[in-house]
């Protein structure tokens, strides 16, 4: 199976779960929402019977924007505190909602509700293991790489002549930089895809299978990543042009409903990649050493530290 | 409504000033003639300046040598010094700043606050440094039993930066004295506006260096002494104007740029001799460097100031073409090999803060300007720093066009030429007659010259444009000053001493943007035109003197023809605060009365709630949430297009204005023309009775699709 076409099987998946897009839509909006709460609270005490706001409609001029960080810098230390703690819980739960959504990905058959949050208790313990050996993985190879550049530049500045030197010469930097994130991330999906794929269960083990199935196909891999990320960045762009150029879509609700497609599509977008990513994996890798029914899940150990 | 910024307004009132006369004079015939002086203002600014007494700019005289030693980051030297008894007092002693001794140890007086307030030294040592001071003698005679260190600021007895020289024969009024000096400088790695940074070598603050003797009255003294104070982390420095002689030898690979001008070079085997040569200046620093490369380009006046902008200048200040016009200078540039690319932006940067400041302030006296780019990583530790005729810059690998610097940095640090260097305030007492007098001057410039500056972060060297992403509109240098206003809100007051201040930041705040934001208001209260006039008559009245915040309070006054105590009583001496506001606004319908009523006919009982005639009593509260008070108008609107404009004091915490019309109050102006740039929060300044959270509205759905994107990232990393 071509990137391509696994790509389009995994939009098709996705677009039949749309009860499981809505379940992560709403648990999106209602954090966001509690989260702006507080800071549309100032906006609405400092601007909506004031004639500085018709000065800061589209553009925030910059006496205006220091006035309103200043004078709410006490606020914004309570609302910084309640924003962590939103994003911890957020988190949290959207850590719970992977295994349900993977689930639901790589099974043959739509999953009820039930079974989606069915999945999600299940899978909980062994894909928060596979996801932190991932992210300590990946953390170590970016900060690696990140120091590395830091401290490659810092050369390249004492030894060229200022803006004389080409302003692209970073660019190299950045491109490998995306793609040695592009690979750490892609090696977290598979591990994670590799639990929810029933084998293995240990996460050490199925971050080595993750890492060792990215290793294998680094090219598709980067193409399906780069498809992936194309089509959502591509239309959520049109879709954000759309809205500040069309005149009629410049009122409240304008901004609001062309926004919230924008998060549904990147949602949406999310889950095909990743279905698409359950595919290609499954086709790539031998049936034998990977997928095994969804619907058979595996038992849960007692102690969960036996994930690890 | 007037979409203008305040920056804006000031702009172009000097942009007026400047190219008015230009439109209206072109002939050249025309721009050859004397100025009218045609106001009583002009001829107050002649007599100003015709009463400026001549400067006692030969108080001392040094005459140095030093010798690099780049083994031991030392500097070997000894000088000697003439100093005459100007004043009236009988002088018993004489005390000097050995100010390389606050890098002796963690116990110096300038390393217990720097790690209170910022950074600690950092435990290396090559870190340190040291003045140390081997041989005196005065009249030839030895002296060494009588020097001592003191510690007038704190008594700290570990704290070596002032030396007591007893002085066996006192020191009789309009006598001299002649002292020698051997002393051994060790460079710290570049700290603090000095030291070495591999084979460069900065030498600031690096000889001891004789005090200010003050008689009573002299500065608001009550007894006359000397004006010697300890290095502090936030203070800078203050000595007598007078002339240097300084011969500099190096190894013979290096180059040196020093205050003053080159006199000759003399060879040696492996060695080179510099000699230079100061006169009217306070203080000498140099730069010796194996890795520089040196540019000398020259300013001339011609290439940068036009006619008609001279014509401006002199019918403003009723001056003659020779009292107004510039001299040429030689620019010597040490830059940095990889940043000689931006020379030409420091080499037009330096000639518009040269242009600009001699025509508001008068001309640059000096042959010679020496402008360091610092070293690779020492921007923070030796740039941006100033000293006579020398100043330190400070540059960034890939700095877009639209940046404030390098642009910004070297402005400034050539305005200190004025404030600082030609107007020699106490710097340890008064800084924001330096600094904040230089942030206002710099920041004119800068938003003469340059459009709105845009803000960048940077990623990995490379800038980001934050304004692009955040649709926060670039600022304008007096719009960035005024942070300082808002984020100090009466915390300290901007004349202390400057080691008395809450922190660093606070000090920072006091003696930069607060002060030039004050220096803004005062334009706006007294007109741009007065002001500017006072500004230069206080340059010109103050050169080569040392004035204090009395002295300028009392220019601007008889300038203006006001008293302005409580201007400078507030926000100048005291920590006064400005916040009004408009706290409530109601208009109640009269006409819909319904009781008994006293009329013609007597006691009546009225119902006229189905009239159709309408009057209103509307109230308006403002109130004043600051600590100070200021004239200020306010503006009322009604719905029938009527319009009320009253005054007040601020004198109160609040006032109520009352008025019955047959209209509504859609709409309340606190300071409607803008005046008011000390008010800390302007949000607040403005009602209107008309609901709208458009914008309010707006800003929240932006906010929470922008938090929903970034959830949405967060979310998409783990499914």
């Amino acid at each position: 199976m071509n990137f391509l076409t696994a790509y389009m099987k995994g939009w098709a998946r996705a677009l039949a779960l749309p009860h499981i897009a809505l379940i992560k839509w709403l648990h999106n909006l209602l954090f966001a929402a509690m989260l702006t709460v507080p800071f549309a609270g100032l906006l609405q005490n400092d601007l909506d019977h004031s004639l500085s706001a018709d000065r800061l409609l589209q553009t925030v001029p910059y006496d205006i924007y220091t006035e309103f960080t200043i004078h709410h810098d006490g606020a914004f230390s309570s609302i910084h505190l309640a924003l962590m703690s939103g994003v911890i819980v957020f988190m949290l739960l959207a850590w719970f909602l992977a295994g349900g959504t993977l689930g639901a990905l790589s099974a043959e058959r739509r999953p009820t509700t039930a079974e989606f949050f069915a999945d999600c208790a299940k899978y909980f313990w062994s894909m928060s293991w596979v996801t932190i050996v991932s992210f300590l993985f990946g953390g170590l190879v970016l900060v690696l790489f990140y120091g590395g550049m830091e401290w490659t530049l810092a050369r390249v500045e004492i030894w060229s002549s200022g803006p004389k030197f080409p302003f692209w010469i970073t660019w190299p930097f950045y491109a490998i930089f995306a793609l040695l994130a592009t690979f750490v991330l892609r090696v977290a999906d598979y591990a994670r895809l590799a639990v929810v794929s029933c084998e293995p269960r240990r996460a050490l083990s199925a971050f080595v299978k993750g890492l060792a199935f990215t290793w294998r196909k680094p090219l598709s891999t980067l193409a399906l990543w780069v498809t992936g990320l194309g089509v959502v960045v591509a239309v959520v762009g049109a879709m954000a042009w759309a809205q500040s150029h069309i005149s009629g879509l410049t009122t409240w609700w304008g901004p609001l409903l062309i926004g919230q497609l924008t998060v549904l599509f990147r949602i949406f977008g999310r889950m095909a990649w990743m279905g698409s990513e359950v595919r290609f994996m499954t086709d790539v890798t031998p049936r034998a050493a990977v997928a095994a029914p969804v619907t058979e899940p595996h038992p849960e150990p007692a102690d969960p530290s036996e994930y690890f | 409504m007037l979409n203008v910024t305040k920056g804006e307004l000031e702009m172009a009132w000097f942009c007026w000033l400047i190219c008015v006369v230009a439109l209206q004079e072109t002939s050249q015939e025309d721009t050859q003639v004397e100025p009218q002086r045609f106001s009583p203002i002009i001829e107050l600014v002649q007599a100003l300046n015709q009463d400026t007494e001549e400067p006692d700019s030969s108080r001392v005289r040094y005459r140095i040598r030093a010798e690099l030693d780049t083994e031991m980051k030392a500097i070997k030297g000894e000088w000697v010094l003439n100093y005459h008894n100007a004043s009236p007092d009988t002088i018993s002693d004489l005390h000097f700043h050995l100010y390389m001794n606050a890098f002796k140890n963690e116990r110096s007086t300038f390393a217990l606050e720097n790690s209170e307030s910022y950074q600690p030294l950092p435990i290396d040592e090559h870190s340190f440094g040291y003045v140390d001071v081997l041989d005196m003698k005065v009249n030839g005679l030895d002296a060494m039993s009588q020097w001592t260190f003191i510690q007038p600021d704190d008594q700290n007895p570990y704290d070596q930066t002032v030396g007591r020289l007893v002085l066996s024969e006192p020191l009789a009024p309009d006598s001299s004295v002649e002292v020698t000096c051997t002393f051994v400088t060790k460079l710290p790695r570049a700290i603090a506006r000095t030291g070495f940074h591999n084979d460069t070598y900065f030498a600031a603050q690096w000889f001891p260096k004789l005090g200010v003797w003050e008689t009573t009255g002299f500065r608001n003294r009550n007894e006359p002494g000397w004006n010697c104070h300890q290095f502090h982390a936030n203070t800078e420095f203050y000595a007598d104007y007078g002339e240097y002689e300084v011969v500099i030898a190096v190894p013979d690979d290096f180059d040196v740029g020093c205050s003053g001008r080159l006199m000759r070079v003399d060879d040696a085997a492996g060695s080179k001799t510099y000699t230079f040569s100061a006169e009217k200046v306070h203080d000498v620093a140099w730069l010796a460097s194996s890795e520089m490369i040196r540019v000398e380009r020259r300013f001339e006046p011609d290439q940068w100031v036009t006619d008609a902008e001279l014509q401006a200048i002199m019918t403003t200040h009723g001056m003659t073409r020779e009292e107004a016009a510039l001299a040429p200078v030689d620019l010597i540039f040490f830059m940095q090999p990889e940043h000689e690319a931006q020379l030409d932006r420091h080499f037009r940067a330096v000639c518009l803060a040269m242009k600009y400041f001699g025509l508001w302030y008068g001309a640059y006296p000096y042959p010679t300007l020496t402008c360091v780019d610092p070293p690779y990583g020492q921007g923070r530790a030796i740039g941006g720093m100033e000293y006579p005729t020398l100043i330190t810059m400070g540059s960034h690998w890939l700095q877009p066009s639209d940046a404030r610097s390098p642009e910004g940095v070297t402005i400034h640090e050539f305005g200190h030429q004025y404030w600082y260097g030609l107007v020699g305030n106490n710097e340890f007492e008064e800084s924001w007659l330096d600094e904040g007098f230089n942030t206002y001057s710099s920041g004119l410039i800068m938003d003469l010259v340059h459009p709105p500056r845009v803000t960048y972060a940077r990623f990995n060297q490379v800038p980001i444009n934050i304004n692009r992403w955040t649709r926060v509109e670039p600022y304008t240098d007096e719009q960035r000053t005024r942070v300082s206003l808002l984020r100090d809100n009466g915390q300290d007051a901007v004349v202390r001493n400057g080691w008395e201040y809450l922190n660093r930041s606070s000090y920072g705040r006091n003696s930069y943007g607060k002060p030039a934001t004050m220096l803004h208001q005062l334009s706006r209260e007294l007109g741009a035109e007065t002001f500017a006039r006072a500004m230069r008559i206080y340059a010109n009245k103050y050169r080569y003197k040392h004035p204090t915040s009395s002295d300028y309070q009392e220019i601007l006054e008889q300038v203006a023809g006001r008293d302005l105590d409580w201007f400078f009583d507030q926000f100048i001496y005291g920590h006064k605060t400005i916040d009004y506001a408009v706290r409530s606004v109601s208009s109640r319908d009269l006409s819909k009365a319904i009781g008994y009523l006293e009329t013609d006919q007597g006691r009546e009982f009225v119902d006229t709630s189905g009239d159709d005639t309408s009057l209103f009593l509307s109230t308006i509260t403002i109130q004043n949430k600051g600590s100070g008070s200021y004239p200020v108008d306010i503006e009322i609107r009604f719905d029938d297009d009527h319009k009320e404009t009253v005054s007040w004091d601020g004198s109160y915490p609040w006032i109520k204005f009352k008025y019955t019309r047959p209209a509504k109050v859609t709409e309340v102006v606190i300071d409607p023309t803008e005046k008011l740039v000390i008010d800390v929060n302007t949000l607040n300044n403005s009602w209107r009775s008309k609901y709208d959270n458009t914008t309010s509205r707006a800003w929240t759905i932006r906010s929470l699709i922008t938090i929903q994107h970034i959830l949405q990232t967060l979310s998409g990393v783990l499914s």
